[in-house]
């Protein structure tokens, strides 16, 4: 009986101490947080499907500058359809794309779900994983819904199966990139480098997905053909927590450029030992943490002249190259406190935009109407200047002034500096400290 | 020399993730499945200590060892005493619990709360800086790794003979019920057990998370790593533990010094099927021998 009372008293006892640490807890952290809802409630408003997966960055890039548009529009007085303004109204989704476990046909069933019960106008934003946008695609023609796929899905197969029916996919576009024209802009970028530096050894590293795997052999196929001689190769486990042996292949191979592709953030354990074996190569691919504008302080400093693909241009400090860049750059920053990472922020802000302007043009709601003015929109942006090919797919070049260009960066005492493209370059390449 | 250094460095990480694991099950017989979640729930608290209320760093890792622990003892007594005895349902609740942790520290706009989402979270190393031991390059963090682990190890084996908890731990690994007739509170154990096995988590958070980035899917690759460990060493046995680490460790470090990385998975796994067809129980398990006995 004794054991038993005291056994009571001490759950008792636990159960408070449990109570106090949760408020606590919870308490931590709701420090220092803040958030933001964009859009307006109004009958007539023009309803706005956003479809993000929330747990990624790529779908909080695309929600943050969906509701910085839409506000800014809505400032604005809103879409002129037909002569009557209308503000926007954003519904959004959290398509859960991106979290471990989540199958493609839950993020239909979102998508669907958000078509049919929130009777949206247009959507855009993600999915960001290609598979999804794929197979949404025969969604959005079943519902005629006019969408721009304006965060990830770089799948170039995504424009090949518009292309091949572009009557039945008509209301489909997309804003965002896709891989062939990143490995286009990573095979000029390394020349870039052999022309200021005199390299022409180059070890390639993916982790073990099949799209980072293709990405790295492409540009190792296209650096062969441009006289780099491929040193090394080696393909990693997701998720590994050592990479000092591909630290010493690399270093022992005589590279003077690391391409490394790899997706998962993990890959920062790579970055730091890069950095701490001081290895005697440039370091530049795409690599998820340094894509983050506080990645400087996240790894102590230890990320000094890597180079990384910032995705779609226009998220890099004092970049110019439209009229319309700093302002997309400055409002972010005046709205959320941080600067913009980079992938399918500008996508999603434009994307926005050019939905106002489809509407404003078509006159209408009749979504035939508003996604053949979508394909005739042409216009400068934040990203350069728009416009779409037969294939529904934004035209990414090197010119903004001509094209829609991406980006790379170089973290330079502290810094994102713009390197690539020409155009849009705020600085010059540099070597790693220890290889100068 | 390379795979030497890096072999034990990497065995090490395994067994810092899998000890608090294995306590848990030795003492308990509960698999916490919440064990990766407490490992990211550690780096996520001391990150916002240090960065949302800037305070001391090693204060910071005291006050989350202690809520963690909190936490791991109330996990028991609210949660898992219910369901103890009934493997199936431990599994479930103890899952369940992980998936209220890591997926909840992704959640967005809960109130004033952003979520954890992103590559922007780290923790700072103990030590900066690099030493070369025999040419090969090695940070201080991973130096600062290896010495915990030795700490924890040697102040495991003190506690469990030499401390009355720690014997009670024993006696409760080693025969509950024999262990109750003699006294020892079976509840009472088990909630020490988690709150020590959490902390054990808590430990290896702050020790392993300076070496990279924290994210809330690093929870599931911890909980993964710690029952290959357990599983190949013997469910509840952590001498068993801290061989099954060494094995993996070097059988990993080998395979991406000797082969190719990509293949460091493929060997692992292969390795706990190996181990398991000659000793199904684990290396220093007892549970299908006593089943056959039986």
């Amino acid at each position: 009986m004794k054991s038993r009372l005291s056994c009571d008293s001490y759950v008792k006892k636990a159960f408070l101490v449990l109570i106090v640490v949760s408020v606590a807890l919870v308490g931590v952290f709701l420090t220092g947080c803040g958030s933001s809802n964009g859009g307006s409630a109004d009958e007539d408003a023009l309803v706005i499907g956003i479809t993000v997966g929330r747990a990624s960055i790529y779908g909080q890039n695309s929600e943050e500058s969906a509701k910085l548009a839409a506000e800014e529009i809505n400032a604005a007085g809103g879409v002129d359809i037909g002569g009557k303004k209308v503000p926007i109204k954003l519904e959004i989704v959290d398509t859960r794309d991106e979290e471990p476990g989540v199958p493609t046909s839950d993020v239909l069933l979102t998508v669907e779900k958000l078509l049919l019960e929130k009777q949206v106008d247009a959507v855009t934003g993600g999915p960001s994983m290609s598979e999804c946008s794929m197979a949404l695609l025969d969604l959005y023609a079943k519902y005629k819904v006019p969408n721009v796929v304006a965060t990830g899905t770089w799948t170039p197969a995504w424009n090949k199966k518009v292309g091949e029916d572009p009557e039945k996919y008509m209301y489909s576009f997309r804003m965002s990139g896709h891989v062939g024209y990143w490995v286009k802009d990573a095979a000029a970028l390394l020349d870039q480098i052999k022309e200021q530096y005199g390299f022409d050894k180059l070890y390639v590293s993916s982790s073990d997905a099949a799209h980072t795997q293709a990405a790295a052999g492409a540009i190792k196929d296209l650096a062969a053909e441009n006289g780099w001689t491929v040193v090394g190769e080696e393909t990693h486990p997701m998720g590994s927590s050592d990479y000092s042996a591909l630290m010493r292949d690399v270093a022992s191979s005589g590279a003077q450029v690391l391409f490394w592709w790899d997706c998962k953030p993990e890959v920062a354990i790579g970055i730091k030992q890069w950095y701490d074996m001081k290895v005697p190569a440039i370091l530049m691919g795409f690599l998820n943490p340094l894509d983050e504008p506080t990645a400087w302080d996240d790894l102590d400093g230890k990320i000094v002249s890597t180079i990384q693909f910032n995705g779609e241009g226009g998220c890099l400090p004092g970049s110019e190259f439209t009229p319309l860049t700093s302002s997309f750059f400055d409002a972010f920053v005046a709205k959320f406190d941080k600067e913009p990472r980079g992938c399918g922020n500008v996508p999603t802000y434009t994307a926005m935009y050019v939905l106002k302007e489809a509407f404003e043009k078509a006159g209408t709601r009749d979504k035939e109407a508003v996604a053949k003015a979508i394909a005739e929109i042409e216009m400068v942006t934040a990203g350069g200047y728009l416009k779409f090919g037969d294939d529904h797919q934004a035209v990414y070049g090197t010119d903004p002034d001509a094209t829609l260009v991406g980006q790379w960066l170089q973290w330079q005492d502290g810094k994102r500096v713009c390197i690539y493209p020409e155009a849009a370059a705020t600085g010059e390449i540099q070597l790693p400290p220890w290889m100068q | 020399m390379d795979v030497l250094i890096y072999g034990v460095i990497n065995s090490v990480v395994y067994m810092l993730m899998a000890l608090g694991f294995t306590l848990v099950y030795g003492v308990s017989r509960l698999p916490n499945f919440a064990h990766g979640a407490l490992y990211v729930l550690t780096g996520f608290l001391t990150w916002t200590f240090v960065n949302n209320l800037n305070l001391n760093y090693f204060l910071s890792i005291i006050i989350t060892l202690v809520i963690v622990s909190l936490l791991g003892a109330g996990l028991y007594a609210f949660v898992l005493k219910r369901v103890r005895g009934m493997p199936v349902s431990e599994i479930i609740v103890s899952f369940a619990i992980a998936l209220i942790i890591l997926e909840g520290l992704r959640l967005q706009d809960i109130g004033p709360f952003k979520g954890f989402i992103g590559s922007s979270y780290a923790l700072p190393a103990f030590i900066e800086g690099t030493v070369s031991i025999a040419g090969v390059t090695v940070d201080y963090q991973r130096l600062i790794i290896i010495a915990v682990g030795a700490v924890l190890v040697v102040g495991m084996w003190v506690f469990t003979r030499h401390q009355k908890v720690g014997l009670a731990f024993r006696g409760m690994a080693q025969d509950e019920r024999a262990a109750m007739m003699l006294g020892i509170d079976s509840d009472r154990m088990a909630v020490v057990a988690l709150a020590v096995g959490s902390a054990l988590a808590g430990v290896a958070a702050i020790t392993v998370y300076p070496l990279g980035q924290i994210t809330a899917e690093s929870g599931y690759h911890v909980l993964n790593a710690a029952l290959a460990v357990c599983i190949v060493g013997g469910l509840g046995s952590w001498m068993g533990a801290i061989l099954a680490s060494f094995i993996f460790g070097f059988a990993t470090t080998a395979a991406a010094f000797f082969g190719a990385p990509r293949y460091q998975d493929v060997i692992l796994f292969a390795l706990i099927v190996l181990v398991l067809i000659v000793r199904p129980s684990g290396l220093f398990g007892r549970q299908k021998e006593l089943e056959e006995r039986v």
